[in-house]
């Protein structure tokens, strides 16, 4: 039996060139168990290539990739059973009913017919489709179709979800759910591997990030590490006061590590640097002056403020 | 895709999709309709205009049965013309326009199986609706006069035509982009074929008043004559189902190894089937003294032959000349040890085996005519001798002399388009450079006889194309010069040694592996999970 590695997703110096274009140019990165995973880029960054040669459907030029510890060249059924692929436009079979549909996948991953009904009742209750057996596919609406597709690649119960722009041509609401099902998902244990254009749709929901432009991986980690080595430790607050005070700038000011402090009216703002459990110096010392606020606002740079400090925005 | 169907069954998944997408739809209640009114429209008019006609008095219900069967199965054949082309023609381009094609081959399901349930599915709802109005053909039993076997048989025949369509329909649709490209190139080939079929069995079997059957039972049918059908048939079905899945399959795939395979045993069927059939018709030739024209290799027979011949290694260059690296699959399949890697190693694509394999096919018909000119030899012992000497070489031998002269030829180009693809040309760039080379050298040939160069210069330049001096004579084999023929062979074979040696080099320079089952580009790609990134 093999020890189950710490990574479920291993890629190694993974290059894919198209005559004498790398689109992939020998990137390496791990991605954890369980997390939800950002992969982010602009357009002909290699995301789509990299997600292909993970779905193992493309071949790579130079180096390797693993899921969950098998390599996707040299066995690619094996990793087909551990993961579920959902390309970025994903078709449906017009004619089917939701359920029939269902049922030829479930056919389709050679599921044994006593597990067949049982995954199909779970996917549905997980994807809330329980309403919608009996309807035609044409009929939903593209957010159910996307609901009904995730369905599909859950399944054969993989570890592992790779989702190529699962958000994209879905309307606010329908972007909003399916957010929570991907939480959701993650919940139960789940690694989701996705990629996205809509950069706020994934600042909420990632634990992890790879940023790759023109082939090259240019930042991978956790969000807050990547934050911390662009900028750092400084870190912006702004706190909202119950009453306007005069006295707020100079006790403030006061606290070694505030800087660049600023008030507009009861809404006050200013950079800490420092480390982050030390930060109640600022709430004893501005208690202490009896200076009382009703919220406090952390301002971590956002993915959007990452992408845009960590990419040039050239394209191959 | 033969081993993949042996390893597990084609799924019932793509079946099931297919007859439930196919037969619950409206349109495909409309189609039923429309198709069971056409026949049954159809057969009423040909019995009211017989009975007005009072066509009914001079002739018998059993006749009047046979006509309704007959006007039955006519619409069956047209309609089925208009309808299973397009069903063929659809079945791969409505997944990729759809987008469904990647999400299908990321489950257990293989491009082969896919091509396999897509027949069986359009096949199961064709022959549904075949026999949809079979409750009407079943009235015309009332008359009499039609047996039940000869309707079975029509039936067995229309099936087997669909069946022969649909396959044409999915490889025109694996290979096309859009729907309207791959249902144009299936109507240019069914629509002909339709009219043909329709002309054959109203000139000759309906137009006779009889069925299928009963044509052929009246008729004595050769045993070549089936076995060249069912050669053919067989031929274009699997070879269509095959270059579908072959088509579907990556580059990187195994799908070479049955293709070659399957192009081996039909090449080898078919030239046997010539050996056959020809066998019979060289016979007569010991009985020449009977005064009938003999069918003689060594003669005019042997000589079109010869020409025909000709334009095989041509056809080859393109298997020669194809992609040096082995498929990544293959290798992997070849390093793991699997037992038949290492026993078809010819059919293996990749290396000096895309020429050894091209060789393999070219020797086929040569094999062929070697055994059909010994068999003759051997009859000709027994006549009169239909060997007659030139100067000191008798005609069988001259003839073995040319099949060896253009055996080396066609290595030679074979060999040309080989060392262009190790070059780094593309199959299909390195089989023509190679062709429009040597027909370059022929027409260069050519030009220098009928200019009428002296003797020496002819000789050298004759000895480059032997195919040009074999076509000089129009009707016959040319006198060959034992001096000529050396020469023809001497030049033939420094230029496949030449192309050879240069190959290999060429091979080492790119690092690509001349025999050996590997990628070196493979070593590149990693197999375990190294610790450290580079």
């Amino acid at each position: 039996m093999s020890i189950p590695r710490a990574s479920i997703i291993e890629v190694r110096d993974l290059k894919m060139t198209y005559g004498k274009k790398d689109a992939v140019a020998g990137i390496s990165f791990n991605v954890d168990r369980g997390v939800i995973h950002g992969f982010i880029g602009p357009n002909g960054a290699g995301k789509t290539t990299t997600i292909r040669i993970l779905a193992t459907l493309q071949v790579p030029t130079a180096g390797g990739a693993w899921v969950d510890g098998v390599n996707v060249v040299t066995e690619p059924k094996e990793v087909r059973r551990r993961l579920g692929y959902m390309p970025d436009y994903v078709g449906v079979y017009e004619g089917l009913s939701v359920l029939e549909y269902l049922d030829f996948f479930s056919r389709a991953y050679r599921l044994p017919l006593a597990r067949r009904k049982s995954a199909i009742s779970d996917v549905v209750e997980l994807t809330d489709l329980g309403t919608l057996l009996d309807v035609e596919v044409h009929v939903l609406s593209k957010g159910m179709r996307q609901r009904l597709c995730l369905a599909q690649t859950l399944l054969p119960e993989p570890d592992l979800l790779i989702l190529d722009e699962p958000a994209s041509g879905l309307d606010p609401r329908a972007r909003i759910e399916f957010r929570g099902l991907l939480t959701e998902l993650r919940r139960l244990g789940k690694t989701i591997f996705l990629s996205s254009h809509i950069l706020s749709e994934l600042s909420p929901i990632c634990d992890s990030v790879s940023i790759i432009e023109k082939g090259d991986l240019v930042a991978h980690g956790p969000l807050e590490e990547i934050q911390q080595r662009l900028q750092g430790t400084e870190v912006t607050y702004e706190i909202r006061l119950v009453a306007e005070s005069e006295e707020v700038e100079s006790v403030l000011s006061q606290i070694p590590g505030v800087s660049r402090i600023s008030q507009e009216g009861r809404k006050v703002s200013f950079d800490w640097k420092g480390d982050d459990s030390e930060i109640h110096q600022v709430w004893g010392a501005l208690s202490a002056k009896k200076i009382a606020f009703t919220s406090v606002k952390r301002h971590d740079d956002d993915l959007e403020k990452l992408f845009m400090s960590l990419t040039t925005g050239d394209v191959q | 895709m033969i081993s993949s169907l042996r390893r597990r069954p084609p799924s019932f998944a793509i079946v099931q999709k297919e007859l439930i997408l196919r037969i619950r739809r409206i349109r495909s209640l409309l189609i039923q309709l429309i198709f069971a009114s056409i026949v049954g429209i159809a057969m009423w008019i040909s019995s009211v205009t017989v009975l007005q006609g009072n066509v009914i008095e001079t002739r018998s219900p059993e006749d009047h049965a046979l006509s309704l069967v007959m006007i039955y199965f006519t619409i069956q054949i047209i309609v089925l013309g208009l309808i299973v082309p397009s069903l063929g023609a659809v079945s791969i381009t409505s997944e990729k326009q759809a987008k469904t094609w990647e999400p299908l081959i990321s489950t257990d399901i293989t491009p082969a199986q896919v091509v396999w349930g897509k027949l069986l599915g359009i096949c199961g709802v064709l022959f549904y609706l075949l026999l949809l109005p079979a409750p009407i053909l079943s009235m015309t039993m009332l008359f009499g006069g039609v047996s039940l076997g000869s309707i079975a048989f029509e039936y067995l025949v229309q099936f087997l035509a669909a069946i022969f369509i649909v396959s044409l329909g999915i490889a025109s649709s694996a290979a096309s982009k859009g729907t309207i490209r791959s249902l144009t190139q299936i109507s240019l080939v069914t629509v002909p074929l339709t009219a043909m079929s329709l002309g054959f069995l109203w000139a000759e079997v309906y137009g006779n008043e009889m069925l299928l059957l009963d044509y052929l039972e009246q008729n004595t049918i050769p045993w070549q004559f089936w076995a060249w059908t069912l050669t053919g048939y067989l031929s274009v079905v699997g070879g269509s189902l095959m270059s579908a899945s072959y088509t579907l399959s990556g580059v990187e795939s195994a799908r070479d190894v049955p293709v070659r395979v399957l192009i081996f045993t039909f090449v080898s069927l078919f030239f046997g089937l010539i050996v056959l059939t020809l066998w019979p018709e060289l016979s007569q030739a010991s009985v020449a003294f009977t005064g009938a024209k003999p069918v003689t290799m060594d003669g005019e027979f042997g000589f079109i032959c010869s020409v025909l011949l000709l334009l095989i290694p041509l056809s080859l260059t393109r298997i020669a000349g194809s992609e040096t690296k082995v498929p990544l699959r293959i290798a992997q399949m070849h390093q793991r040890g699997l037992r038949g890697t290492r026993i078809g190693l010819i059919f293996l694509p990749g290396g000096i085996r895309n020429l050894l394999y091209s060789c393999a096919l070219l020797s086929i018909p040569l094999l062929s005519m070697v055994i059909l000119m010994s068999y003759e030899g051997n009859t000709a012992q027994i006549g009169t001798g239909a060997s007659t000497i030139v100067g000191t070489l008798s005609e069988s031998d001259m003839f073995l002399m040319w099949q060896c002269s253009l055996f080396l030829w066609g290595v030679a180009v074979l060999a040309l388009s080989w060392f262009f693809a190790q070059c780094g040309f593309s199959g299909i760039f390195s089989g023509a450079l190679a062709s429009g080379i040597h027909i370059a050298i022929g027409l260069i040939v050519m030009t220098a006889v009928e200019l009428d160069w002296t003797d020496s210069k002819v000789l050298l330049l004759e000895s480059l194309s032997p195919p040009v001096l074999m076509l000089r004579d129009s009707r016959n084999f040319p006198q060959i010069s034992p001096q000529l023929w050396n020469q023809f062979n001497i030049s033939m074979g420094i230029s496949i040694v030449i192309l050879l040696s240069l190959g290999v080099l060429m091979a080492r320079r790119r690092g690509n592996p001349v025999w050996a089952v590997k990628r070196p580009d493979l070593d590149r790609l990693y197999v375990e999970i190294p610790e450290e990134v580079s």
